[in-house]
């Protein structure tokens, strides 16, 4: 203090500047904290074991020594993890066919509608609110095998053969995924609906007095004009597809004859139903390694997007 | 971009965007798509209804009816005591309170980590806010899938000091809200929007941050708290993977844990009742904040 | 003002989360109690009586025995909480689990060495050389052996009377090889359109269900040669058993249409009048299955033999065991062994022990179940406790002349034990080859078994250390 009072007045000032500015930062870091501590918790002290622990001997729960590249030599060399990667990949093929296009489509007919259009978002979205849970176990149900399930039941009315849905192991990933895409398209068509409100309407003016019809106008001008959400969306929907795991546990428990097993389930049933811990780890990095290949192209993308907006 | 899409529009306003033009829509061509286009999403909104509404309706058969050949449409009688009966089979009391517990502390750490979080990194920006930030940008990127395991380890191990550990708590969940860097984005991105002026007379006046924080600057941001909180609550209503691994003791499971144990328990017609009840609150609520809901989806989606 | 009361309400909650997980971990640690901390406990709110009863028993205990003081913990063992608890430290002192899960426990180190504690006691001569073999690993016994079972077929008698299989005395010709049994499942189904027979094929349980058929037909899973474990199963004799699953399909048309079927959907089919036979234990728990849990009139239960095959008849053996922690104090290893012969599990019984074991006959009567006539299956050789247990058994029995009576000719069938390594693994992969005979009428079997053997063979058997 007396230190102080013997200074110079434009040095105490900056100091006072100085306590002030220290004063103030440390108040921010307080109020950071909470916020730091739950994403060193939850995300990066983990993340940073699971690679650190698949390079050992897991036993049980616990870390046991170094073993190197042993887990992933398990894992990798474990039978199932070709079919089940070609699994996920499928999984991806039928979301990009299924659940992709399709909300672009509606988004781009619903925003022709003049009438009805607030009641037709209602509906298509009300399946985004329902967990994904309970959708997988209520479809579970829509595909049972016999005369009692909804789907068969339809057929039914046309006097059609039951079919078995799910436990035919050519149908069981698509299936997945169409009940998959009843949750979500409600959402992913909203993002559409939103992005084409930005689309500037003097471009199909000048389209019309060129004398483009609709078709040529929605192929020519609207699609290009979204498709930087749509470009987004698309690895989006590819990064949570690729991760595909709780459907599969509820509708068929990775079954026909593993036809739906996909790399989360399988790292589930490690971690959790067979304990091969160790195995879980090196597959989930392996699986990470591939997630943050797409999960850079999608903020690249994403960056570039925004940036021309 | 999220201006655009917030706010009351009139009619025509609304339809400013879409590709048929305005001098179009007397021709005939333009009347006859607009049929088959309402046509169109009669029939594809009925994909989205039907399975509802065969599920509300199968839970009042018989389980022999559910399963006769051939299988009627409507249930041949309604019973409401069925309502409560499998209101109390399936334990339904309690694993409501257990999800009401679990999704408030959720939105309780939601808000309180994620919007301290994004007011600091927006307004205060202390020395190393710009290496928290890229953090945090970091923390959205990373896939969580590695993360699954070790965290579940060290939610399953004591912890030293209290000797217990987290299992049977909802905790985890609750830290997993308030870790949610995607959250705290975009409430910084909606204090960005605030006029500094504001701030800076309460700083003057001598008011403390966390007061000019819960006086001034929650009062203004009350749509994006609002956002974050519904978003909290649909996902936290049904969610299942982490309470399951965590919560095993069957009074305290949370609803969208009781969806997939009690498949095996009880009979189809009472499950498919026991899902209405798990659907019907999350619909509910979907019809009061729909606004609120649908424009949060737009905001997310554009901005995350 | 909002965000303090969002502070407080967050901190409370959080507050009351720890202090939730924090009780009942204590330990009394008072120099010559002992306290032991037994699982499986009644739950005080959803089985009053049960409860009541279960705190009485405690209460004399520990009037017979100063010194220890019991304390009651309702956590049951499960596949899933097991590990998570044991990583915990947090394992009761003393719990039930069944002998599938033997290897994988002593495996991983979890389990208590109790070899000196029964020794001391005299049992280990006294033990059926079956179940000593399953409680022992490398010379060491590891558990409390409790009772153990062989499965056989359980049927629901209501469908079986409207598929009249039943003769004049409504009594059921159980089949005597797995041929029979696909006939007599395809006849039901064709009657009744319910399933005929019951086939698990999900959880492991559809391995574990074949284990049964597949002996009959001679299968040799795996053996050792130079020292290394070979997977056998590509064979012949398991092609026949698997050509059976596909046969209840595909030519006696005798299965459900849903594929999809674990062990409790199994139960929940039989019960239900789904499906018409199955698989099972006439155990007490799961006839309290079937009875409590799914509502099924105790008089439809009837139960015979596991059919045979060209090689033999063979019934998986199944039972429940008592296991303590690794590193329990020898005290509580003493305290538990007590608590365990008041019990009436051990070889010899007194006064104390048989009346537990009249209030356990008591409950299962007043819950409707079957009550056998004797004890089907003792743990012990000798003892005073055999024939003591066999009178009360007799004085409680309610079973229905006849229903039972295929089932209880126990010396006609050989029970064994699960296969020695990774059988839970086998199970899962036997899971898939059933599902793909049930899937595709043309499934070629022979592949299917020497694709299986061939991932057992290179993604567990190789990596055993």
């Amino acid at each position: 203090m007396n230190n102080a009072a013997d200074m110079p007045k434009g040095r105490k000032r900056l100091l006072t500047r100085i306590a002030w500015r220290i004063k103030k930062d440390a108040v921010a870091w307080l109020l950071l904290l909470p916020f730091l501590l739950m994403i060193f918790f939850i995300l990066w002290k983990p993340t940073v074991q699971g690679i650190t622990w698949s390079l050992h001997r897991m036993q049980g729960y616990n870390v046991g020594e170094f073993a190197g590249l042993e887990n992933y030599r398990v894992v990798l060399g474990d039978t199932q993890f070709l079919g089940t990667l070609i699994n996920t990949l499928e999984y991806v093929f039928w979301a990009i066919v299924i659940g992709f296009w399709l909300p672009i489509v509606v988004a781009i007919l619903l925003n022709e509608l003049s009438l009805g259009k607030n009641f037709f978002k209602f509906t298509m979205y009300m399946p985004s609110m329902i967990p994904a849970i309970a959708v997988s176990m209520l479809w579970y149900y829509i595909f049972f095998p016999n005369e009692s399930g909804l789907l068969n039941m339809v057929l039914g009315w046309f006097g059609k053969d039951p079919s078995t849905w799910l436990q035919n192991s050519k149908m069981t990933i698509p299936l997945i995924i169409v009940s998959n895409s009843w949750k979500q398209m409600g959402a992913t068509m909203l993002l559409y609906l939103a992005a084409l409100q930005g689309v500037n309407r003097d471009l199909y003016e000048a389209a019309l007095i060129d004398g483009a019809g609709i078709l040529k106008r929605a192929w020519k001008i609207t699609l290009p004009q979204i498709s930087g959400v749509i470009l987004i969306n698309l690895v989006r929907q590819i990064i949570g597809v690729f991760q595909i795991m709780e459907q599969p546990l509820a509708m068929t428990g990775g079954g026909p004859n593993n036809a739906s097993m996909s790399l989360g389930l399988l790292g589930y049933r490690y971690a959790f139903q067979t304990y091969q811990i160790g195995s879980a780890l090196a597959l989930n990095v392996v699986m990470f390694l591939m997630l943050i290949v797409l999960t850079a192209f999608y903020f690249v993308l994403q960056r570039k997007v925004n940036q021309d907006d | 971009m999220i201006k655009e899409t917030r706010g009351k529009k009139s009619k025509a306003e609304e339809n400013r965007t879409s590709i048929i033009l305005d001098v179009e829509s007397r021709q005939l061509k333009t009347r006859i798509i607009h049929g088959v286009l309402m046509l169109f999403f009669i029939l594809f909104s009925m994909v989205f209804i039907l399975p509802i509404l065969w599920m509300l309706l199968s839970g009042f058969k018989g389980t022999q009816e559910f399963l006769q050949v051939p299988p009627t449409l409507l249930p041949e009688n309604i019973d409401l005591s069925k309502l409560s009966y499998v209101w109390g089979r399936g334990g339904l009391g309690s694993s409501y309170i257990a999800t009401l517990c679990m999704v408030a502390g959720e939105v309780a750490f939601g808000l309180f980590c994620c919007g301290l979080g994004g007011y600091v990194l927006s307004r205060l920006k202390p020395k190393g806010a710009a290496a928290v930030l890229a953090v945090v940008l970091w923390s959205m990127m990373m896939p969580h899938n590695l993360s699954l395991v070790p965290l579940f380890i060290s939610f399953a191990k004591e912890i030293p000091l209290v000797h217990t550990n987290l299992m049977d708590t909802y905790l985890p969940m609750w830290m997993m809200a308030g870790s949610n860097a995607f959250h705290t984005l975009l409430f910084k991105s909606f204090f960005d929007g605030i006029s500094r002026s504001y701030l800076e007379a309460a700083r003057i006046d001598g008011c403390s941050e966390l007061s000019i924080f819960t006086k001034i600057v929650m009062p203004l941001s009350k749509p994006v708290f609002i956002s974050v909180a519904i978003f909290i609550v649909t996902n936290g209503w049904g969610a299942f993977l982490w309470p399951y691994l965590l919560i095993k003791e069957p009074a305290l499971q949370p609803l969208g844990v009781r969806v997939y144990t009690l498949q095996r328990d009880l009979p189809v017609d009472e499950y498919l009742m026991m899902l209405t009840f798990v659907i019907l609150p999350p619909v509910i609520f979907f019809i009061i904040f729909q606004k609120y809901i649908m424009e949060g989806v737009s905001l997310g989606g554009i901005k995350g | 003002m909002k965000k303090l009361i969002c502070f407080l309400m967050a901190g409370l909650l959080a507050f009351t989360a720890v202090g939730c997980g924090t009780s009942g971990t204590k330990q009394a640690e008072e120099t010559d109690v002992v306290t032991l901390k037994v699982a499986d406990w009644p739950n005080k709110d959803t089985k009053p009586e049960e409860y009541a009863r279960a705190m009485e028993r405690k209460a004399e205990f520990e009037q017979l025995n100063p010194g220890i003081v019991i304390e009651p913990d309702t956590w049951s063992f499960s596949v899933d909480t097991f590990m998570p608890k044991a990583a915990a430290n947090q394992l009761p002192d003393y719990f039930y689990v069944p002998f599938t899960e033997v290897d994988k426990i002593v495996d991983s180190g979890y389990a208590a060495d109790l070899t000196d504690v029964l020794e001391g006691a005299g049992y280990l001569d006294k033990m059926n050389d079956l179940v000593r073999n399953q409680v022992t690993r490398d010379g060491k016994v590891y558990f409390f052996p409790v009772n153990y079972y062989i499965m056989g077929l359980m049927g629901n008698r209501q469908l079986l009377e409207e598929a009249g299989e039943l003769d004049e005395n409504g009594l059921m010709q159980w089949p005597q090889t797995f041929e029979e049994l696909g006939e007599l499942a395809g006849r039901i189904k064709a009657k009744t359109g319910k399933a005929g027979y019951i086939l698990p094929t999900m959880k492991n349980q559809g391995g574990w269900h074949f284990m049964n058929i597949a002996w009959a037909y001679g299968t040799e899973f795996m053996a050792q040669e130079d020292g290394k474990w070979v997977a056998k199963f590509n064979s012949p004799e398991c092609e026949a058993a698997l050509q059976f699953v596909k046969d209840l399909k595909w030519k006696y048309n005798a299965l459900s249409d849903n594929m999809f079927i674990d062990n409790a959907e199994g139960q929940k089919m039989l019960s239900t009048g789904q499906g018409a036979l199955y698989m099972n234990v006439p155990n007490r728990s799961a006839l309290q299955t079937c009875v409590v849990n799914n509502g099924m009139d105790p008089d439809d239960i009837m139960a015979g033999r596991m059919p045979g095959g060209p090689e033999g008849r063979y019934a998986l053996l199944g039972g429940s065991l008592r296991m303590m922690p690794a590193g329990v104090s020898q005290e509580k290893k003493e305290a538990a062994l007590k608590w365990f012969d008041f019990q009436g599990l051990g070889p010899e019984v007194d006064e104390d022990s048989l009346k537990t074991l009249e209030d356990d006959l008591i409950a299962m009567q007043e819950s409707n179940l079957p009550i056998f006539s004797s004890v089907l299956f003792g743990v012990w050789k000798s003892g005073s406790g055999i024939d003591a247990k066999n009178e009360l058994q007799e004085k409680y029995a309610n079973m229905k002349p006849g229903y039972f009576d295929d089932y209880l000719m126990l010396d006609t069938v050989t029970p064994r034990a699960e296969e020695p390594m990774n059988a839970q693994e086998l199970y899962t992969l036997l899971d898939s080859c059933i599902q793909a005979v049930l899937e595709d009428e043309n499934a070629d079997v022979h592949q299917l078994l020497e694709d299986a053997a061939n991932d057992f063979q290179n993604n567990y058997l190789n990596n055993v250390k």
